[in-house]
This record gives structure tokens, sequence and C-alpha cells, in this order.
């Protein structure tokens, strides 16, 4: 039963892979084809190495996924734990905390893009109402990088908020009751009981949302197109841009694989640190 | 009375907090639809108008009669919907097999199929652009249903997996005995038992691809085969943005889906987590 899906997978996937992964060592011309072919080893990635555009995106894609993730945390546990509580109206809160997670990235980007716009936008038109002057967002550097993040925080969220509810919803009330007759305070239980319990579920977050944030492309290329100049480029915007801007295709392939590994290395990471002592199910 | 009205202002401040938190999660919404809404003079007024009064159909009709506002929904309609039946046709057996029949390797290989989740589509890009180029499917439909199953068949198996590995032991027992093939038994027993499942499945596999921009950038690029996002992020033109049939269209894109999704709560949360936590 297994083998019709394994069998598309390895055409469609492990073959494509292969074909570029083989790629990346030739030399692909298309101007003059005659010099495509070429075995040149490690030459592309020593290229893109090499490339000042490649270490920006590389240094932005990192120090993204990094503030990213502690953000969508930061703001995830609070609402989480206000809709933990239960209060009367919480199903209607709830879906509105999670209506952000099923529109189209490319559509959270332009909207984004809209409210950020400097005369009409809709954030510093608010922002002027209470007195403060907005930045030129989308044109400044901090601005731009600035205005991704909130974009990205607002697609991403929701998903964090939802598996967090998951996670204590699953939670044992006893130990709870017993932790309050103890007479443990309010951020005792939280830091002792919840945080420790909820380790499964933090780990499920830092899993796919590390390797989300880490190939992002939708929101930043509608966003910011990766500018102004390369402050917002991640390592996808460069690899689409290398590929179909530049017709890189060897050096693009050559970056792609460099992303993969790493992708690979920090997820295996992440989840040798987080992993608890009993095997998740 | 005094109780209750004393629990009242005890979760006052946490309704506060909702309540803002709230505004702030609605508000792109808001001013999407609001946008959407308004005449062109208005569009670029500043201090905006907050709510255009009384709201123009103008950009509606617009993006509605003319355009390729319609070849863009009716390409994504074709490729999501092709995609994820054919992804449910190859990925509901493959999920039952794993979780029912293991054999030597299914676990690894298992594994590596729910990897494939993670990887970074850019890295599949150049060898289907380059690849679809050879064949010729650059800009034509069948190009972005090829890439999409891959694309929904980890989420399928994975997600149905899940439930498969809880479908009782006694009944899968009680079809073989009575003489029922594999097959047989999927069709007949298991498939009616995961009709839920198979419903989740179906809207995260849909979305995935109703949803998807990279691949659709790369292999398509006119209204014959470019789907909603390419169309709504061609509005975008270097000398100015068309925000009014842009929002409109956005609109029109995405409310129903929203809808959709938000009446299926509970599904939500179990298709984003499988069987990794009990929702």
């Amino acid at each position: 039963l297994t083998v019709p899906a394994l069998a598309i997978l390895l055409v469609s996937v492990a073959y494509p892979i292969a074909w570029a992964l083989n790629l990346s060592v030739h030399t692909l011309d298309l101007v003059n084809p005659e010099k495509s072919g070429e075995f040149v080893a490690a030459a592309n990635y020593a290229d893109i190495v090499a490339s000042g555009d490649f270490r920006q995106a590389l240094f932005n894609t990192c120090a993204f996924v990094i503030t990213t993730l502690i953000l969508e945390i930061l703001v995830a546990f609070p609402i989480a734990l206000l809709l933990h509580r239960g209060l009367p109206g919480t199903p209607i809160f709830r879906l509105i905390f999670s209506s952000p997670l099923m529109v189209a990235p490319v559509v959270g980007g332009m909207l984004w893009q809209f409210m950020f716009a400097d005369q009409y936008g809709a954030i510093n038109n608010l922002l002027a109402v209470v007195g403060v002057r907005g930045p030129l967002w989308l044109a400044d550097v901090w601005g731009a990088r600035a205005a991704v993040l909130i974009g990205n925080l607002w697609l991403a969220t929701p998903f964090n908020v939802l598996v967090l509810l998951a996670g204590m919803a699953s939670l044992p009330e006893q130990l709870f009751e017993a932790a309050r007759i103890d007479g443990a305070r309010g951020d005792q239980v939280f830091r002792f009981i919840m945080l420790p319990l909820l380790r499964p579920a933090l780990l499920i977050i830092l899993v796919i949302r590390l390797t989300d944030a880490f190939r992002v492309f939708d929101i930043v290329y509608i966003l910011t197109g990766g500018g102004p100049g390369s402050a917002t480029q991640t390592l996808s915007v460069f690899v689409y841009k290398e590929i179909f801007t530049r017709l890189h295709f060897a050096q693009g392939s050559a970056a792609s694989f460099m992303m993969l590994g790493i992708t690979i290395v920090l997820s295996i990471f992440v989840i040798r640190v987080l992993r608890p002592k009993e095997e998740l199910a | 009375v005094t109780v209750t009205a004393r629990k009242a202002t005890a979760a006052l401040p946490s309704y506060v907090l909702l309540v803002l938190l709230s505004l702030i999660v609605l508000f792109p919404f808001f001013w999407m639809v609001t946008t959407s809404l308004k005449p062109e003079v208005d569009m670029f007024a500043s201090p905006p108008v907050w709510v255009p009064l009384p709201p123009s159909l103008d950009n509606y009709d617009n993006v509605l009669v003319g355009g390729d506002f319609r070849a863009y929904l009716q390409n994504s309609l074709i490729v999501a919907g092709v995609s994820t039946m054919l992804g449910m046709l190859i990925g509901t057996p493959a999920a039952f097999g794993f979780a029912r029949m293991p054999y030597r390797f299914s676990g690894i290989l298992f594994i590596i199929i729910v990897a494939v989740r993670m990887f970074p589509p850019i890295s599949l890009v150049i060898p289907y652009f380059m690849g679809m180029r050879t064949v010729e499917l650059i800009d034509r439909l069948p190009a972005l249903i090829i890439a999409y199953i891959p694309l929904e068949l980890p989420l399928i198996i994975w997600l149905l997996e899940g439930f498969f590995r809880d479908f009782p032991r006694e009944l899968q027992e009680a079809a073989e005995i009575d003489g029922l093939s594999t097959l047989g038994l999927l069709v007949r027993v298991a498939i009616p038992v995961a009709l839920p499942a198979i419903g989740i499945a179906v809207m995260f596999a849909f979305l995935a691809s109703w949803n998807e921009f990279i691949f659709a950038l790369s292999l398509t690029r006119t209204p014959s085969a470019a789907t909603m996002p390419v169309g709504i992020a061609g509005y975008i033109t270097n000398f100015r943005t068309f925000w009014g049939p842009m929002t409109a269209s956005a609109s029109i894109y995405t409310i129903p889906v929203l809808i959709v999704t938000l009446v299926a709560q509970r599904g939500i949360v179990r298709g984003l987590l499988g069987g990794a936590i009990k929702a």
C-alpha cells in the first residue's frame, strides 16, 4: 500500500534533488551551451560562499529565525494562557486568534505592505493619532526588517497559540490542584509545573517553526522584495534571484543545498537538545 | 450575586487584553475589506478614510468583469482540486500501510517522508523548472499539479497515519476473518471510520496548494496557468500598486477559505499536530 506513494516521492523529490545536486557540481551556461556540463567539483559552492549577497542573506535568515521564534513564543504564551483560563466567550476569541493561520502568506504580505505604506498607510496614521511619527518602514533598513518580523508574527503566532493550547489542555488537572493546595504561587506553578510539562509542545513549535522560518520566502518577497538593497533578503529570496534574475542555475543549486544542509543540522540539534526523557509519540 | 460580580471584576483585565489583542489580529482583515470598498479617490487619502461611506463596489466590478481574475481563480481551483484528489488517492493507502502494516524499514521511510515536509521548497524549484522546460509544461496547469502532489503527500500521510494508528485492532481482525482483502479492508472499513480525518487531510492538502506561491511564481507566468497568489502579486508593479482591485481579489480569494476552516476549528488543531499531541 505504501509503494505508490514511495514511488511517486522517489520520482518527484529524490530524483530532482539528486539531479540538482549533480547540477551544483557542474557548469551551466545558458548563453554558451557548449561551455555547460563541465565538472567543477566545489567551485559553485566556493562562488556562493564568497558572494557578499549570500553571506548577507545567511546572516539575515539566521537573525530572522532567532528573533521571530523568540517573539512568536513570547506573544503566543500569554494569549494561550488567557485562552486556557476558559472564560466565557473563549471559543470566539480562539476563532479570532487562529484566523490568520489560513491566510495565504502572499495575501498577508500584501496587506502589511499596504499598511506599512508611508503616506497613506494605516499604521503610520494610527501612530500619528497617538502623536508618534512613524518611520519610513519599507525604505529603511531596520524599518523593513521590523516590518517583515511584524507581518510574519501576525501570520505565524496562531500556530504557536494553538499548539500551546493543545499542550495545556492535555496537562493533568490534579497536578495543578495539588500545587495550589500546597500553596504554590501562580508564577511558581507556571515555572515549575506547566513549563516543564509543555516541553513536547514547545519542541513541536520549535522544530516546525524553525524549518518554516528558515525557508521564509512569500512574505519577504511580497513585502520588501528583499530590500532596501539586500537588507531583508533571506536565503530563499537569494536563491530565487540567483536563478530567475541572474540565471545562475548551478550556483543557485549549490546555495539551496547549503540551505538544506543547515536546515537538517538545525532540526537535529533542536530535537537533541529538547527531547524529553520519555519518547514523543 | 456578589460572588459572580466579583468573578466578573477579576476577569475584566483578561477581557480587556483579549479584546485589544483581537483588534490587532483582526485589523488587517478589516483594512483589506474596507480598502476594497473604497473608490479610487479615497485610496491614498491621508489621513485615511477608515470606513468608506457609502461603500463602492467598483473594485469588485472591475475585478469580476474585466481582467484576469477569473482565470486565476479557475486555475487555483483546478490545480488545488486535482492535486488534492490525486494526493489523497495515493496518500490514504500509504498512511494506512504505514500505520497498520509495518515492514522492515517502514519506520525509517515514514520519518523520511515526514521530513520532506520541512524541505526548503526552493531547492526543488531549479530541477522542476528545468524539467518542466524540457517537457514544455512551463506555464501550463499540469506543471503545478505535478509540483503540488509531492508537497501534499507528506502532509496527508503524516496526518492520516496518526488516525489510522488509533483504528481498533478488533475491526481489522474481524475484517480479516470475514475474508476481506487489504484493499477491501481499507475501502469498506477503515476509510468510512476515518472520514472526519480524511476531511481534515483534504482541507490541509487543498490549502497547501491553494496558498502556495514559490512554485506557482517559478513555473507559471500568464493567466493561462498562473494561480491567485501570482495574480495578486502581479498587482504590485514597479510604477504603482493597484490596491483597489488587489484587495478586492484578495477578499474574494481569502474569505471563503477563512470561513470554511474556521467552521472546522477542532479539526485544525488535530491537523496541525497529527498524532503528536492528543487534542
